[in-house]
């Protein structure tokens, strides 16, 4: 591959270097920064105006300090209990901390590329207790809305999964350049004793 | 057009956690292969088969993680069935066909080549820990306890609630099936003495009765094992009930088929092999006995 984009061998060797190290921490690396479907559930098949309502929350449990992931799911059931999405509809998370004089939070949810009738959004709390989370639903068939709480816990000082992987990736070039070292230092005494 | 076929053909979603490692693993790959035939066109280390069948297990673990069947998963058991059928059963076995360590091994920079060479060959532990854990009793038991510990109900669930456990259960599925195929397929580096094919048979086809038992129960049963199938609306036209009905008929009837298929192709070559040592006897024998004269017949007329 570094052939094809022509580049000296000393270049060559840093790209290849540069990719397994990268390489070595994706592999390493457990969490993902995406949301691809799953979660806690927090709202199932609820009424909200016209439609019925689903909400999941992720990671669970929400920390401050770290991203909060909301999916939600509109649907419409008709009279023959046919369940279509809703794909149309503007979803909007407002988010109040229980008893705390903190103001409102909005996070305004994208609808997801792979699904119909998904929507997903995404933002950050600022403290740790209970917060109350109310879906707002607006499309062509009405308004509605669905409730649910959840407890925020406080965010770690550290970010362990940061700090892991940059440990691997510090051990990683170190130990490269050891043995490196190493075997030049091993060729040149051998080269020496000849 | 039905909902599901309209989800199936969504957009891919690029995680870079798979790209890059699929993307960095492809490229050795085609360096290493590159190399090689560079030397020789004609040898079997790196073939054009083997370079197909090795892009093809690379990219079903693309189709398996980054296409809409990911998502999918996450709202129907059969998708996350399919899901972990394709991880298993295919990408493992195909990426072994693709003969990976010798090939790949030539696509490393010198220093790492020397390392990884070293680590292997050498006496060290890394290899004395993958020579114990690929033996191939040991491996046949590590693959069936993590396929069948991750069907029970709550680590399942758990899988669905949290990402980082979904992303530890797809590794450990695909280490594993790497582990269970490795003897089976006899790909290098070879740790152990080759498994003669009727073994190989036995290994395969020993698979059958537990994976055939979890599928059949997890399709008969009377409600919803896996919980959080409930909570997902009911857009592709069946009843929480009816998709794990067919959810666990395909983990009994797919990886059922797969073994079979694949014992019937060890059978297949066992029949070649004896065949082709059969040709060669009575070659033998023909070039040992002395050669009669044969009466000449002239045609009249």
């Amino acid at each position: 591959m570094s052939r094809l984009l022509l580049l000296p061998e000393p270049w060559q060797r840093m790209l290849r270097l540069w990719l397994l190290s990268i390489l070595a921490v994706c592999l390493l690396w457990p969490q993902s920064g995406l949301a691809h479907g799953g979660g806690a559930p927090q709202i199932t098949d609820a009424p909200a105006g016209p439609y019925r309502l689903f909400a999941w929350s992720s990671p669970d449990p929400w920390r401050t300090g770290t991203a909060a992931h909301i999916t939600v799911a509109v649907t419409l059931v008709d009279a023959a209990g046919q369940i279509t999405p809703v794909s149309d509809a503007t979803v909007t998370a407002v988010l109040s901390a229980e008893g705390q004089a903190t103001p409102h939070l909005q996070f305004v949810a994208t609808p997801n590329a792979t699904a119909a009738g998904f929507y997903e959004a995404d933002g950050e709390l600022p403290t740790p207790g209970l917060w109350r989370v109310e879906i707002l639903v607006s499309g062509a068939a009405g308004a509605g809305s669905g409730v649910f709480t959840t407890t925020v816990q406080p965010g770690s000082a550290n970010n362990w999964f940061v700090w892991a992987g940059a440990s691997i990736g510090v051990v990683l070039v170190v130990g490269f350049f050891a043995w490196r070292w190493r075997t030049v230092h091993r060729n040149s005494a051998q080269m020496q004793r000849a | 057009m039905h909902p599901m076929v309209t989800a199936l053909l969504a957009p891919w979603e690029l995680r870079w956690e798979v790209l890059i490692p699929l993307l960095v693993f492809g490229a050795i790959y085609a360096i290493g292969w590159t190399r090689l035939r560079r030397q020789s066109r004609r040898q079997q280390v790196a073939s054009k088969w083997r370079l197909t069948m090795y892009y093809i297990g690379i990219g079903s673990l693309a189709v398996a993680l980054m296409s809409p069947i990911d998502w999918l998963g996450s709202q129907l058991l059969t998708m996350h069935m399919i899901q972990h059928k394709i991880l298993v059963m295919l990408a493992a076995p195909l990426i072994w066909l693709g003969n990976p360590y010798p090939v790949g091994i030539w696509g490393l920079p010198r220093p790492l080549r020397s390392a990884v060479t070293l680590a292997l060959a050498g006496d060290t532990w890394f290899r004395r820990g993958l020579t114990a854990v690929s033996q191939p009793a040991i491996a046949w038991l590590i693959f069936t306890f993590i396929y069948l510990g991750w069907h029970d109900p709550s680590l399942y669930d758990l899988a669905l609630r949290h990402e980082w456990v979904h992303n530890l259960e797809h590794l450990t599925f695909f280490l594993g099936a790497m582990l269970f195929w490795w003897p089976v397929v006899n790909g290098a580096p070879r740790l152990h003495k080759s498994l003669p094919y009727w073994v190989r048979i036995l290994y395969v086809l020993a698979f059958v009765p537990p994976n055939a038992i979890a599928g059949f129960a997890i399709a008969n049963a009377s409600e919803v094992i896996y919980a959080y199938y409930n909570s997902v609306p009911r857009l592709y036209g069946m009843t929480a009930l009816e998709d794990q009905m067919i959810g666990g008929a395909i983990m009994w009837v797919w990886s059922s088929e797969m073994m079979i298929d694949a014992a019937i192709i060890m059978l297949g070559v066992i029949s070649y092999q004896e065949k082709r040592r059969k040709q060669k006897q009575q070659a033998a024998t023909g070039a040992l006995t002395i050669p009669h004269p044969q009466p000449q017949i002239k045609a009249a007329g």
